[in-house]
This record gives C-alpha cells, sequence and structure tokens, in this order.
C-alpha cells in the first residue's frame, strides 16, 4: 500500500471516529438529560416509560430453558431449540427510581466510550501529523487498553447489579428471570490485546529515539 | 552514561569550532551538538572516522570509559 493510500485509508478511519465520538458525545449528553429531566417528567405527566434491563430466561442456573422453535425442518434434523435466551427486559413503568438505574450502566458506557474514542482520535491525529511514535501515544493506547478492560468488566457488572436491584422488587411468576451473564471474555481480549500493541509501541518509540540518537 | 564524548577538548586542541567541524564532516550543528553535549545513545563508524579524519586523532582521543560511580567534575 502506498503512502498516499495510507493516509487516505486514515482520513477515512479518522472520519469514522469522529462520527461515532460525536453520536457518543451526544448520547451521553441526552442521557444525563434524560436522568435528571426523567423524575420531572413522570411528576408532571401520566404517562409511562420504557425501562429496560437485559435479562436471561431459564429455569435454576442461568440461563437453562431451551425454547423449543416450531417448524424447524432440514435434512436429519429432528428438533430445534434456542438456548442461552438472553434478551431485554422491558418495563413500561411510571417508577422514575426503575428508569434510572436502568440507564446508569448505559450512561457509564456512553461515557466511557466517547474517552476512549477520544484517545484513538488523537492517536489518528498524530499519526497524521507524521509523529506516530510520540511519547503521548504510548501513554494513550495503554490508557485505551486498560479503559477497554474497565468498560469490559464494569459495564455487565453495573447492568448486573442494576438488573438484581429491578428484579429484586418485582415478581414475576412466568417465564423465570435470571440476571444476564455477568462478562464477555472477547472484550478481556481485545483490552489485552491492545494493552501488548501498548508495550509493542513502546519500544517502537525507544527504537525511535534511538535511531535520532545514534549520530 | 559511562561513556563520555571528549570531543569539546579536541576541538579546542585543534582550534576549531563545532560549525567548522559541522561543516566538514557534512553532519548537522544540530546532531554534532548532541554529540559533544553526550547525549547521543550511538556513534556509527562512518561518524567517528569522519571526526577523527578532520581531528586528525585516534577514537580513543574522543571516547572515553568513566565508570558511573566516578563523580566528573
Amino acid at each position: 500500500m502506498s503512502s498516499s493510500q495510507q493516509s487516505k485509508l486514515i482520513r477515512v478511519v479518522q472520519i469514522i471516529i469522529d462520527v461515532i465520538f460525536g453520536g457518543l458525545v451526544f448520547a451521553s449528553g441526552f442521557l444525563i438529560l434524560w436522568i435528571i429531566f426523567t423524575p420531572l417528567i413522570l411528576k408532571t405527566s401520566d404517562i409511562s416509560i420504557t425501562a429496560s434491563i437485559p435479562v436471561a430466561i431459564g429455569a435454576n442456573d442461568h440461563p437453562q430453558l431451551p425454547v423449543e422453535v416450531v417448524g424447524a425442518t432440514g435434512k436429519g434434523i429432528r428438533a430445534a431449540f434456542v438456548s442461552d435466551a438472553q434478551g431485554t427486559l422491558q418495563l413500561e413503568t411510571t417508577t422514575w427510581s426503575y428508569i434510572i438505574i436502568s440507564n446508569i450502566a448505559k450512561l457509564l458506557t456512553a461515557l466511557m466510550l466517547a474517552y476512549i474514542f477520544y484517545l484513538l482520535r488523537t492517536v489518528l491525529r498524530s499519526i497524521r501529523a507524521g509523529s506516530p511514535f510520540a511519547p503521548e501515544n504510548a501513554v494513550r493506547i495503554r490508557r485505551l487498553g486498560y479503559l477497554v478492560l474497565l468498560v469490559s468488566f464494569l459495564r455487565p457488572t453495573v447492568e448486573y447489579f442494576a438488573a438484581n436491584e429491578i428484579l429484586n422488587q418485582l415478581t414475576i411468576t412466568s417465564p423465570s428471570i435470571l440476571l444476564p451473564s455477568p462478562f464477555k471474555v472477547e472484550m478481556i481480549l481485545i483490552s489485552l490485546l491492545i494493552l501488548i500493541v501498548a508495550q509493542v509501541w513502546s519500544y517502537g518509540l525507544e527504537l525511535e529515539r534511538d535511531q535520532e540518537l545514534t549520530i | 552514561m559511562p561513556i563520555r564524548v571528549n570531543l569539546d577538548l579536541m576541538l579546542i586542541r585543534r582550534e576549531m569550532t563545532l560549525s567548522e567541524l559541522a561543516e566538514s564532516i557534512g553532519i548537522t550543528l544540530a546532531n554534532l551538538s548532541i554529540l559533544k553535549t553526550n547525549k547521543a545513545r550511538a556513534v556509527r563508524f562512518t561518524t567517528l572516522d569522519a571526526i577523527c579524519r578532520v581531528l586528525d586523532c585516534q577514537p580513543g582521543d574522543l571516547l572515553e570509559y568513566v565508570p558511573d560511580d566516578v563523580d566528573y567534575l
């Protein structure tokens, strides 16, 4: 790939990241306003608002209840089931605490993702400016790795406790609802990969310094 | 850094300025200044060869080993 093609590719990636960053900042701002004004809206009007929490359908342990798919046909297929059924429990409610609790994880995630994309933007800008191995970039990429790790732990944990808090206040007879699966291994792997890249970047920075200070 | 570059000493002995040396060997003044102020991490043999040729000296006249625990005044 020629340098002009690389430059164009970086420019395209930067535009995509800028758009996502803008969207995340907007979403965070909207969620903050939504959380602030929800009690006011519910107090002054008679409407109900949807609070959604991630849940799983199951019996005893999570999630164990296979759902049979009716009419699934194919060569050698006798029956089809959907297992590990996870989804979103949507509650039409007038209780503002449910809405706030259900939105906390989303807000935290949006804020952290916005910061992640902000860091990505700054890294890409320095690459476009011709100084990819700036000392700040190694710090930024390492910070990115830790943030992705934090998001991968924090979001499911907050969602878990939020869902737990709401489910404890509900009486559900059927189907049995379970708490969401807490962690996603993929995100943890990605964050570890980013941390490895940060380490390699630091080494590259050291090599560049060596090169610059070799007379 | 235990290796000390005595370029300033050699320049005084040869009554030459850093700019004159830089011009003679075709190295930028900034790079030569890094070498003179002991900020360089490595020296190429080609650079050493050029400096020794112009200053008419040996590499040992330019480089000196100073152990870390010795205070250099």
